[in-house]
């Protein structure tokens, strides 16, 4: 390691530092709500553990290792978008590639910034589970050689997930999938070694091992990361691209005003060729594959033990609704204004109404979101042989989330914007994270009644699921109406 | 006709803005000279209702943008830097700003071709803006903030990062418009370019506007041959004596 590295490293961390401090000083309160829901959280996965220990299907019995694998790939994935998000496709990086510092110590110094943040989620995240551990006495089924997987993997998650964004990103449709599936298969070795039968002492070591081929593969990939770089900040030149989406509008139904058409037009192509929306899209058919792929692996009626046989399938199909919205639909509409950036003047000096702006944005968030349903409460249901009620209940069900979670990320989005264009105008991770749990807890209050009075009758449940749909779209008409008033407000003084 | 009367912004206790009076008729330019940092986007931003002023008013036909969004037609903005959306082309970027303004579209194709012919444009229009260099994103940028033919024009720096040829068509333009008797309020800190332009020229320094006049009239009050040195006399008086 060496000086340029340590100083771009330490520039960053001093301004990420200073912008929270800054963000925690403005909203004390909602700092405290956050710490309130991360330990709640916290509490809920122990919780969860303690309930998953009893079941007696051997598919479904918890490990050390399941959980070290569930660990290992929460923090590669989360570095794995941050290179994308805040590194690759960062035009603000052009300040350091111009200055005279080789390219191995600028990308050093990005990874060092994802393995930092990465580091500390760690360390609070250990701190408030052996909180609660003492606290509330919870017996996970984990023994001391867990603690030192798991040192072993907080270093090794960072490396993968950082080197799989790099590969995701350099030039070329079939290098990418080449080398993304080459690279992936790390992944798969740490699923194979963790659940090897191996000594404790010697899977560390085969970690360990793998460790040090990550960090040879980082010192040696700087061409890739300049071409990951190039590629992720690049605009098309061509204007012979036909692979380039250029027609929105004809997705838009012709009744909708004009305003509201072209300021959808606008983020729906913008969206399209960050390839933020195909992505998006492949995120819900991975969830929808899984949810196959677990009725594959468990057949139609599968016996854990925990007296839930026929609530099985409906949870996880409910869950992988939640998080097809919440990965689709909730997190992109956070950055609606926030993305924007210094070029939000352009839209606050139009003749437009902020309602229509705000219904402009919305729609263009919504127009996907039909491919939700589409994915996960048809394929499943239709394969376990579901009534027609129970799977028009679940696409009610999966509108009602989509509305809800759309308006308060709409809502969100202007309320806690950010304009820092280095991470893309994405929200803090408190913004993000409160605004997740109180969708989920939306969805929830708007799923439960109708859901129990389904259970008792169809008809009925039907009914309240129609009345919830109801409720849910008024929720997002108000969520719009604040955020058009948050709109009306907003300044630019940046 | 622009109409700014008293107008205050306060952060803190900085004073970006501080009780600045002046207004621009049809057919004029006003050209507020002043250092980096003197407040001149500060001013610009509140008028076309980017800003809420501390105090204050700043009208545009009488018009007060921030709680008129149909008066938003009445200008046309060019900012200092060329931030845009960068993943649109340039010709689909004018297009959606076009429409938003409410050109119709069949003028709004043909002002897009006649303009980005004029500013030698039309080759690169159907390439992402992120590609493009400074200088043509201020070209999209520019018309963009006269494609629907608003009655003010808004310039904030208006030649910065232009090369000279582009940066003396834009001169030509600016005063093309005025005789056209549109409303031009701009800034600079780059004094030939209000000596060459302007019909009346506002010194501003921390917020206050410090005089104003003609360039020969402020020549001619300093007792200095050039509009440069006028400046730098305004300034320094007013710093000896403030």
């Amino acid at each position: 390691m060496n000086e340029g590295t340590l100083e771009i490293f330490s520039t960053e961390i001093k301004q990420s530092s200073r912008s929270f401090k800054q963000k925690v000083k403005e909203r004390p309160l909602m700092t405290g709500w956050f710490i309130v829901l991360l330990i709640v959280g916290f509490w809920t996965v122990l919780m969860l553990v303690e309930l998953v220990k009893g079941i007696e299907d051997p598919l479904f019995t918890l490990s050390e290792s399941d959980i070290l694998f569930a660990v290992f790939f929460v923090i590669m994935s989360k570095a794995s978008v941050e290179t994308v998000e805040n590194t690759l496709r960062n035009e603000q990086l052009k300040h350091y590639f111009s200055a005279p510092i080789s390219i191995g110590k600028i990308l050093l110094s990005r990874f060092l910034k994802v393995f930092w943040y990465n580091l500390i989620l760690v360390a609070v995240s250990v701190s408030i589970v052996a909180l609660l551990i003492h606290t509330f006495g919870f017996n996970p089924p984990v023994d001391q050689y867990f603690y030192y997987r798991l040192y072993v993997l907080v270093i090794l998650a960072p490396m993968i997930g950082f080197n799989l964004g790099v590969m995701t990103q350099v030039k070329g449709t079939m290098k990418k999938i080449f080398l993304s599936i080459l690279y992936g298969q790390h992944m798969i070795l740490v699923w194979f070694v963790l659940q090897s039968r191996i000594s404790d002492i010697h899977i560390i070591y085969y970690l360990l091992f793998m460790c040090s081929l990550s960090l040879l593969f980082l010192f040696t990939s700087d061409g890739l990361f300049w071409e990951g770089w190039k590629n992720g900040t690049s605009a098309s030149t061509s204007s012979e691209n036909n692979l380039r989406f250029h027609a929105p509008s004809e997705l838009l139904p012709d009744f909708l005003d004009t305003s509201i058409k072209k300021i959808a037009e606008k983020e729906i192509l913008i969206r399209w060729r960050r390839r933020e929306s195909p992505a998006g899209i492949g995120v819900t058919i991975m969830i929808a594959a899984g949810l196959i792929f677990f009725y594959v692996q468990l057949g139609p009626s599968p016996d854990l033990g925990l007296g839930l046989e026929g609530f099985l399938y409906p949870i996880l199909i409910g869950m992988g609704l939640f998080l097809a919205v919440t990965l689709q639909v909730l997190f992109p509409s956070l950055s609606l204004f926030g993305r924007e950036g210094k070029a939000f003047w352009l839209i606050k000096s139009l003749p437009v109404g902020p309602e229509k702006v705000i219904q402009g944005k919305a729609l263009a968030i919504l127009i996907y979101s039909p491919i939700i349903p589409l994915l996960i409460a048809l394929p499943l249901p239709v394969i376990l042989s579901y009534s027609i009620e129970r799977i028009l209940f679940l696409i009610l069900s999966s509108f009602i989330i989509i509305f809800l979670l759309t308006g308060l990320g709409v809502w969100s989005s202007i309320k806690y914007p950010n304009f820092d264009e280095s991470v893309n105008g994405a929200p803090d991770v408190t913004t993000m994270y409160t605004t997740m749990v109180a969708g989920m807890f939306l969805s929830l209050l708007f799923l439960s009644i109708p859901t129990a009075v389904f259970r008792l009758n169809p008809l009925l449940g039907s009914l309240a699921g129609v009345s919830m749909l109801l409720f849910s779209f008024t929720a997002f008409y108000g969520f719009c109406r604040r955020a058009t008033e948050h709109y009306r407000m907003s300044e630019m003084d940046f | 006709m622009i109409e700014i009367k008293n107008l205050c912004k306060r952060y803190g206790d900085i004073e970006a803005v501080n009780g600045v009076d002046l207004s621009v008729e049809s057919g004029e330019i006003f050209c507020l000279l002043g250092s980096n940092g003197a407040g001149k986007t500060t001013i610009i931003k509140i008028l076309i209702g980017l800003l809420e002023p501390t105090s204050g008013t700043a009208l545009i036909n009488g018009k007060n943008i921030r709680e008129d969004v149909k008066s938003k037609t009445l200008f046309g903005y060019l900012p200092e830097q060329p931030h845009l959306y960068e993943r649109l082309t340039g010709r689909e970027f004018l297009d959606i700003m076009g429409t938003l303004k409410g050109v119709k579209k069949s003028r709004l194709e043909r002002e897009i071709d006649r303009w980005s012919e004029e500013l030698e444009l039309e080759r690169r229009l159907d390439s992402e803006t992120g590609a493009y260099s400074k200088g043509m994103k201020q070209k999209i940028l520019f018309i963009n903030a006269i494609l629907h033919d608003p009655p003010n024009l808004v310039l904030d720096e208006p030649t910065v990062g232009l090369d000279p040829r582009f940066s003396q068509h834009m001169k030509k333009k600016i005063s093309d418009f005025s005789k056209d008797g549109k409303a031009v309020l701009m800034t600079t800190h780059i004094t030939s370019v209000a000596e060459d332009v302007a019909d009346t020229v506002g010194i501003i320094d921390k917020g206050r506007l410090l005089t104003r006049g003609s360039p020969e009239s402020l020549k001619e009050e300093t007792g200095t041959e050039t509009l440069e040195k006028a400046f730098v006399e305004v300034i320094d008086r007013e710093r000896r004596n403030p």
